[in-house]
């Protein structure tokens, strides 16, 4: 078994895409990885797409020119989903489109059902962070929120808290991924930046102590119900949520 | 139990100082947490230039408390402190307990902390009626006044309107909130009389009324709410959804709450009970969606009884009394077909009617869509095929309503 890396950026994918439909490139004994979860040292056989700005932009075109706006639109989603490996899914019915342009729509193919699946649930877990993100503000009054989504949602949400506060300073990191979004003053940046860290605390805030103790007071105690909260907010993500935290 | 009268004499620790902000939220979150309304959908405004907050028309949880209920709005009253006696509240005057009042300005800047910092997606702002329901209603106003003047605050706004306060209070409350609304709190005149004797049901449907009058140029529901006790008196579920589907009808409001009367007082004309009616309050939620979104009408859901069962839910209750009506065919079925069948909710139904057009239904193609046919199996066919074999110990279980071939109760 081969497993072919590539970089994790929408252009690497873009390229291993073109690997793979235009160029037609085997998909036989091989695995897709993206290297921003495992390093390709790790595998005992691998190889590395270069990623190659020219053929990812014309790739991009070929792709906007072929196939349905719908499901063109969805390429960058599905790039986003980036911890289901829809990779081989979609090159699948990449490679099908032409001779039969309604595939995708088609929920016969296990492929359709994967990339339909995934995408309903890369909007669910954005909005479930439209909801639980939640800022620190820092000493001088920037916003700071740090998180680990299912899915790299963070190209397709920070658009909602620009929106929101357009007169904020604003700082998000995804810390799985190393993907940092800067705000102020009306400029917007999306970076991958492998080490960045800022420390908080309840002290750092003291509006995390008031949010504590209004989110323990308004529960009715007569109903409570530590299962539902625990399937609506799992175990995982409640180190990023100030309400949760374990003060030692 | 102290009167009036000697609660006049003896004095009440009202929490005013600024210092008092930890107690103060304390209380006033406890005294909202009995309201069930949270949501926060439903609003239209975008972003002020100069401020921030706007809202998301499908609306955010922003966490669950440990009830298991959504967080989405800062709720809070603005005082708990009351002069009416509704014998079911714990903020009825009569009662010995920590009182406390936010300031308009406390109100407001707590609900902009929060909302910066991605708490909430807004405020629902009620509170006890404290001097008269005017003064009440504009003190209330103010603090909404701040967020959207001062502050240019364009997050979502509920405001619970003040029975009796003037027509241009609640005119201007309206224009200010992006829902309102007013607690019928019981189903009938005469419940009101023995529960909240300061209260009538024209008292309550007033503002409704008048905010419906404002609205009335567009066809749509108003924006505004209201929520019934269940299980504080001897009405009937039906009487209850009657109630609901009037309400609906005449759009007065877009969301009727039930509330499981949870006992907080001692009071002879209160219920003595053990558990709060959590089924029953659920049971009367599926019965309001089933008028909502599944074409029932009221005499079908209470064709029976005026009361819904309790073991199962209505639509699975309704299914079971006409399985004349069954087996629905499901790739020809049309929506309101599909979701009478239990098990197929609006979700399901629409999926279904998606998928046929582009490839052929089996049982496979449904389960990979997700669509569970654990209940729904008994109901349907495809292409004229049962899904699965009815054995005729099962048959005759359906035909005598065996709930134990339904052991759970999704709707
Ligand atoms: S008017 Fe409202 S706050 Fe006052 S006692 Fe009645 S229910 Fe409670």
């Amino acid at each position: 078994m081969l497993t072919v890396f590539y970089d994790g950026t929408f252009e690497g994918f873009l390229t291993l895409l073109n690997n793979f439909v235009l160029e037609e490139k085997s998909l036989d004994g091989i695995k897709i990885q993206n290297a921003k979860f495992i390093q390709p040292q790790s595998e005992l056989f691998y190889e590395e797409v270069v990623t190659n700005s020219e053929i990812a932009k014309n790739f991009f075109h070929y792709l906007k020119k072929n196939l349905p706006k719908e499901l063109f639109e969805k390429i960058y989603i599905y790039y986003l989903c980036d911890t289901v490996k829809l990779e081989i899914p979609l090159i699948n019915i990449l490679r099908e489109i032409e001779k039969n342009p309604n595939i995708w729509q088609d929920f016969s193919y296990d492929e359709v059902i994967k990339l339909h699946k995934a995408e309903k649930a890369f909007y669910r877990e954005r909005h479930r962070w439209f909801g639980f993100l939640r800022f620190i503000e820092l000493p001088n009054r920037v916003l700071f929120a740090k998180f680990e989504p299912k899915f790299n949602v963070l190209p397709k949400l920070w658009f909602h808290f620009v929106r929101r506060f357009p007169n904020e300073k604003l700082i998000i990191f995804d810390s799985l991924r190393k993907l940092l979004f800067l705000y102020k003053d009306r400029k917007k940046e999306l970076i991958w930046m492998d080490d960045f860290e800022i420390e908080v605390s309840l002290k750092t805030d003291l509006f995390v102590t008031l949010w504590r103790s209004y989110f323990s007071q308004i529960a009715i105690p007569e109903r409570q119900s530590y299962e539902r909260q625990r399937n609506k907010i799992p175990l995982s993500i409640r180190k990023f949520l100030p309400e949760f935290w374990k003060i030692k | 139990m102290n009167s009036p009268q000697v609660l006049e004499k003896r004095k009440i620790y009202f929490y005013t100082k600024t210092k008092d902000i930890f107690q103060r939220l304390s209380i006033l979150s406890v005294s909202a947490r009995y309201d069930n309304s949270c949501s926060s959908s439903g609003g239209r405004r975008e972003t002020h230039p100069y401020g921030l907050g706007n809202s998301h028309l499908s609306g955010i949880c922003h966490s669950w408390s440990s009830d298991g209920r959504c967080i989405s709005l800062l709720k809070i009253l603005m005082t708990n402190y009351c002069m009416n006696n509704c014998k079911y509240c714990i903020n009825r005057l009569i009662n010995d307990v920590p009182r406390a009042i936010l300031s308009p300005k406390e109100i407001a800047d707590l609900t902009i902390e929060f909302y910066r910092r991605n708490y909430i997606e807004g405020l629902f702002l009620s509170s006890g009626v404290y001097r008269n329901p005017d003064y009440t209603m504009e003190l209330m106003l103010k603090a909404i006044k701040i967020l959207r003047f001062k502050y240019y605050f364009n997050g979502y706004i509920h405001l619970k309107l003040i029975p009796g306060a003037s027509a241009e209070l609640v005119k201007e409350a309206f224009s200010l909130a992006d829902r309102v609304s007013s607690n019928l709190e019981l189903p009938t005149e005469e419940s009101l009389k023995r529960l909240a004797p300061d209260k009538t049901f024209f008292e309550l449907y007033k503002p409704l009324k008048i905010v419906r009058e404002i609205y009335n140029e567009r066809k749509l529901k108003a924006p505004a709410s209201t929520q019934i006790i269940v299980g504080a008196t001897a009405d009937t579920d039906k009487t209850i959804i009657k109630l609901a589907n009037n309400l609906y009808r005449d759009k007065i409001v877009r969301r009727v709450y039930y509330s499981a009367y949870i006992p907080v007082n001692r009071d002879s004309d209160l219920p003595a009970i053990v558990e709060p009616p959590f089924l029953r309050e659920h049971r009367l939620y599926q019965a309001d969606w089933l008028l909502r979104f599944y074409g029932f009408s009221l005499d079908e859901i209470f064709e029976e009884d005026e009361n819904l069962p309790l073991k199962i839910d209505p639509k699975l209750a309704w299914a079971l009394r006409h399985l004349e009506f069954f087996p629905v065919e499901i790739t020809r079925a049309d929506y309101y077909e599909l979701v009478r069948v239990p098990g197929i909710g609006p979700t399901s139904a629409k999926k279904i009617i998606k998928t046929r057009k582009y490839c052929e239904l089996s049982d496979i193609t449904l389960k990979k869509l997700g669509i569970s046919l654990k209940r729904a199996k008994y109901f349907i066919t495809i292409r004229g095929k049962p899904v699965v074999k009815i054995s005729q110990s099962q048959a005759k279980a359906l035909q005598e309503r065996n709930l134990l071939l339904f052991s759970e109760s999704k709707c």
